[in-house]
């Protein structure tokens, strides 16, 4: 489903009115997109969903800031954005307190089985990404962001960003041509 | 410039970001290196391969019934990063929160059937008319006591799946029959409901059901091991 931005603004306004109907066909039109950064982002398909739902109640709690200075897409895949970098920095933490030798979540299964061939591919090694090289190749060559604004966002420096795309590129040029 | 020196600039040259004196340094030692043109489609057909994926995944299942109940407030989920997220499950802590979300299950079809009580006795008010967009109370209500069954149903059978081993195989036939018939009878009243949005009988009857599973999964996962 989508919206244009006269009917996104009406229903944008309804939603920040309390209406849960507007905002619900809200999520129909933008879920895929939230869904998609956060299995991304993530590499984990069973997180990717819990992800999804953060974002959407993060969404309805702050629709109120949302000005329409955006689409409302956009405004969303910057709080996705948020919202999977927090996790990841909150579950790091966890991670340094708890110590389980079995706490580590394989990757297998975690992308989606039903998309063909070099697509899938590349998905699967986007996936086995070291985390924040994962983050910075989502955002800059599957998103389109550029670096100074991934730098804002993942408190690294721009030439951090450049570094973690660099690795990115070599790593899955290396599992693609393997 | 030699090969390395390429590599290094290879990323800013192919995002078109490096200066017009770098860039002309890259141009031509593109020009005499076949290895490094070779790099350089390389990188080119990687990000072009990026930026041609699919924008939009769906989830293998709808998500909303579950945002619902967050947004109102009704689910067992406490922190945004809560332990529940994690896949191993601490049993006792699994059954506890399956237990809370049972008590929520509860309280929809208690809400769910006085409200029905009120609108059968009393003019309707403004505040339960339906919406705009054609969200009915009783709709709303059935969408809540769907979110907190599945968040349940997950748990309990998360828990299960833990347990396998350690319970009978004639149990675990029952089990899974039993689960079989509750799902089947719940996928039918909501095809019927889907058919049917304003029939006033299936909402409660398919809360029951919710009910069923949810009080059939907890026993399950309370029966001792085999001994």
């Amino acid at each position: 489903m989508s919206t244009n931005r006269d009917d996104e603004r009406v229903l944008v306004g309804a939603a920040q009115a309390g209406d849960l109907g507007s905002f619900e066909r809200l999520y129909r039109s933008t879920v895929g997109l939230v869904h998609a950064l956060c299995l991304r982002m993530s590499g984990n398909a069973a997180l990717a969903e819990e992800l999804t739902q953060d974002v959407f109640v993060r969404a309805w709690q702050k629709l109120a800031t949302f000005r329409g200075e955006s689409a409302f897409a956009t405004w969303l895949t910057r709080l996705t954005v948020n919202v999977v970098l927090s996790e990841r920095r909150e579950r790091r933490r966890r991670e340094a307190r708890i110590t389980l030798a079995d706490d580590l979540e394989p990757f297998a299964g975690s992308v989606p089985a039903a998309r063909p061939g070099e697509a899938l591919d590349l998905e699967r090694a986007i996936a086995s990404l070291p985390p924040q090289a994962r983050h910075v190749f989502v955002l800059h060559d599957v998103q389109g962001w550029e670096h100074a604004e991934i730098a804002h966002h993942t408190g690294l420096a721009v030439g951090t960003c450049k570094a973690h795309l660099h690795r990115a590129r070599r790593l899955l040029r290396e599992v693609l041509s393997s | 410039m030699n090969c390395r020196d390429l590599v290094a600039r290879l990323d800013d040259f192919v995002d078109g970001t490096l200066s017009a004196a770098d860039r002309g340094a890259v141009a031509l030692h593109l020009e005499i290196c076949p290895s490094c043109r070779e790099a350089e489609a390389r990188v080119r057909a990687l990000a072009a391969g990026a930026a041609m994926l699919p924008r939009a995944i769906e989830p293998a299942h709808d998500l909303w019934p579950d945002i619902v109940a967050r947004i109102q407030g009704d689910t067992v989920t406490q922190g945004r990063f809560g332990a529940v997220r994690h896949p191993r499950w601490h049993r006792r802590g699994a059954l506890a929160a399956a237990a809370a979300a049972l008590v929520v299950v509860s309280s929809v079809v208690t809400t769910l059937m006085v409200a029905r009580r009120d609108a059968a006795t009393g003019p309707s008010g403004p505040g339960r008319a339906g919406t705009a967009a054609g969200v009915t109370a009783a709709t709303l209500e059935l969408s809540q006591a769907r979110g907190s069954y599945e968040a349940a149903r997950r748990q309990l059978l998360a828990v299960l799946e833990t347990r396998r081993s350690s319970l009978s195989p004639a149990t675990l036939k029952v089990l899974d029959e039993n689960v079989r018939i509750i799902d089947d009878a719940v996928r039918q009243m909501e095809d019927a409901l889907a058919r049917d949005p304003g029939n006033q009988e299936l909402p409660s009857l398919l809360v029951t059901a919710y009910r069923q599973e949810i009080d059939m999964l907890q026993r399950a996962a309370g029966l001792p091991a085999r001994g």
